[in-house]
């Protein structure tokens, strides 16, 4: 019984981390957005601008990243259990 | 959901480790043998005969990717740190494989945490020489205390959080690939026998090659790109400030 | 669960028991093996793809280079030359033109000698002429008078039929010879 709440609790946990995933989305979003319209200005800096965007891109990835090993974790390594 | 598979243990018993059934070996570790062994074969082909005047296609493609990784390399980190250039592009070259691994089905070696772990910590071994190297020891402990010493327990995070984050993102990236085709070949197989009630999943025939465009090959190039990126930015910003 | 590829040999060895490490966990000798394999690639790319490449490549650029210098002292070694012709073929031209002069000028020095030579010659000759001819006139008017003198002694002494005497013989030339004179 306990081992069920336990595993419901973790699943319900991981789907709660995966809210992580709107801050990284809105971010990315923003970004591209801003690229795009960088690339619109400047044309010719596109491969610089692309370049730029992605690795910002990926270090805002970050936090949702982090959501999701915990989400992860949560799912597949249920550590909870094994604290009963 | 299991992790990479123990294939084999090599029958070495060491005093102080704690594996007292041989060294393990994991699936991971001889898919990286793998690559190993065909990147060498492919550089073996790629720089066989070289001329000055190239008349094989074979040499474009090598002398393209020196290029390509030393210009990235220049135009990141600055001319002085050219003899990283070798380093860069065998790291994009085994993220690149290891990732793409997963074409041929089998799994690919960046979902395993302890390979981008072991990355990510030579990175960080990186960075901590080259700013020691810039500042010497006593400007590096230094700069543990800037601005003000109340931010040493910040400042000692920020830095172990480097490593931590390089290696969570490349893994949670290729993992997430590597779960989200797991359900979706499971979920498929059993929307097969559900709607057609047979055993033989059809409907994995297909349709998984779309989700494996994104998550393998866009994220695969992207995850080793920025990954590399990441590295080169981080061991400049290291000898420069 | 996961039925991954994994090579046949290894397949069959593995087939007895499954076993596996975590999903997220941390491995201490799978990160071994990472660095190792890491070390592994890094050196096989450094030494069979990166290093081979780069000394193509630093020949390539070396040999372009030298091409071009090459190309660039022939360039100046052959303007150096053309400069050089250009010189002498102007110098030459300077020196036939001197040449033509000088020869001209000697030429019109010679001829104004020869001119003035024959000149001088020729007024020589004329004078020459002048005076012999001035001489012979004289010499004739000379043997005219005597013979005209004769001529009329002779005819006196027939006319006189005597002798004359010697003072009076020269003084009947005299006078005949004055009166021939205002003839």
């Amino acid at each position: 019984m306990e081992r069920a709440i336990i595993l419901a609790a973790s699943a319900i946990g991981a789907g709660l981390a995966m809210i992580a995933g709107i801050g990284p989305g809105i971010g990315q979003g923003y970004a591209a957005g801003k690229a795009a319209e960088a690339v619109g200005r400047q044309p010719e800096a596109q491969g610089d601008i692309m370049k730029t965007m992605l690795v910002g891109c990926a270090v805002a990835e970050s936090t949702g990243i982090y959501g999701l090993v915990i989400a992860i974790i949560l799912l597949f390594v249920n550590p909870l259990i094994g604290l009963l | 959901m299991d992790g990479p598979k123990i294939l084999f243990r090599i029958p070495i018993y060491l005093p102080f480790f704690p594996f007292e059934n041989g060294i393990p070996v994991t699936d991971t570790i001889v898919n990286s043998w793998l690559i190993i062994l065909a990147v060498f074969l492919v550089c073996r082909i790629l720089t066989h005969h070289m001329q000055k005047i190239p008349m094989k296609k074979t040499q474009l493609i090598a002398e393209k990717m020196v290029t390509a990784i030393d210009s990235l390399v220049e135009s990141t980190m600055g001319s002085r740190f050219m003899r990283y250039a070798p380093y860069m592009l065998a790291l994009m070259i085994f993220s690149l494989c290891g990732s793409l691994i997963s074409l041929l089905g089998a799994r690919p070696v960046t979902a395993d945490f302890n390979t981008t772990l072991g990355w990510a910590l030579v990175t960080f071994v990186m960075i901590q020489y080259n700013n020691i190297r810039a500042h010497g020891v006593k400007g590096y402990l230094k700069g543990f205390v800037q601005p003000i010493p109340l931010l040493l327990p910040l400042n000692i995070i920020s830095e172990a959080a480097t490593p931590v984050s390089m290696s969570f993102r490349h893994f949670g990236n290729l993992a997430a690939g590597v779960v989200i085709t797991e359900l979706v070949y499971s979920g498929l197989a059993a929307l097969s026998t559900a709607l057609l009630k047979i055993d033989i999943p059809v409907f994995q025939i297909g349709i998984p090659a779309v989700l494996s465009l994104y998550f393998d090959l866009f994220t695969a190039v992207l995850q080793a790109f920025i990954f590399c990126m990441l590295t080169m930015v981080f061991i400049s910003n290291a000898a420069s400030d | 669960m996961l039925h991954h590829f994994t090579g046949p040999v290894l397949a069959a060895a593995a087939s007895a028991e499954q076993e596996y490490t975590g999903f997220f966990s941390v491995d201490f000798w799978s990160l071994v093996f990472t660095w190792a394999n890491l070390l592994i690639l890094f050196l096989i790319i450094k030494h069979f793809l990166y290093k081979p490449v780069k000394k193509m490549l630093e020949a390539r650029k070396n040999e372009v280079e030298q091409t071009y210098r090459e190309a660039d002292e022939a360039k100046e070694q052959a303007l150096s030359m053309q400069k050089e012709y250009e010189n002498h073929l102007r110098n030459a031209k300077e020196e036939a033109n001197e040449l033509m002069r000088t020869a001209t000028r000697k030429a019109q020095q010679r001829g104004d000698e020869i001119v003035a030579e024959a000149r001088e010659k020729s007024a020589v000759l004329l004078r020459q002429a002048e005076e012999q001819i001035g001489l012979e006139k004289k010499q004739a008017m000379n043997e005219m008078k005597s013979e005209i003198s004769e001529l009329a002694l002779m005819a006196a002494e027939k006319m006189v039929g005597k002798e004359l005497n010697q003072a009076d013989q020269e003084r009947l030339i005299e006078e005949f010879i004055d009166d021939t004179d205002r003839l």
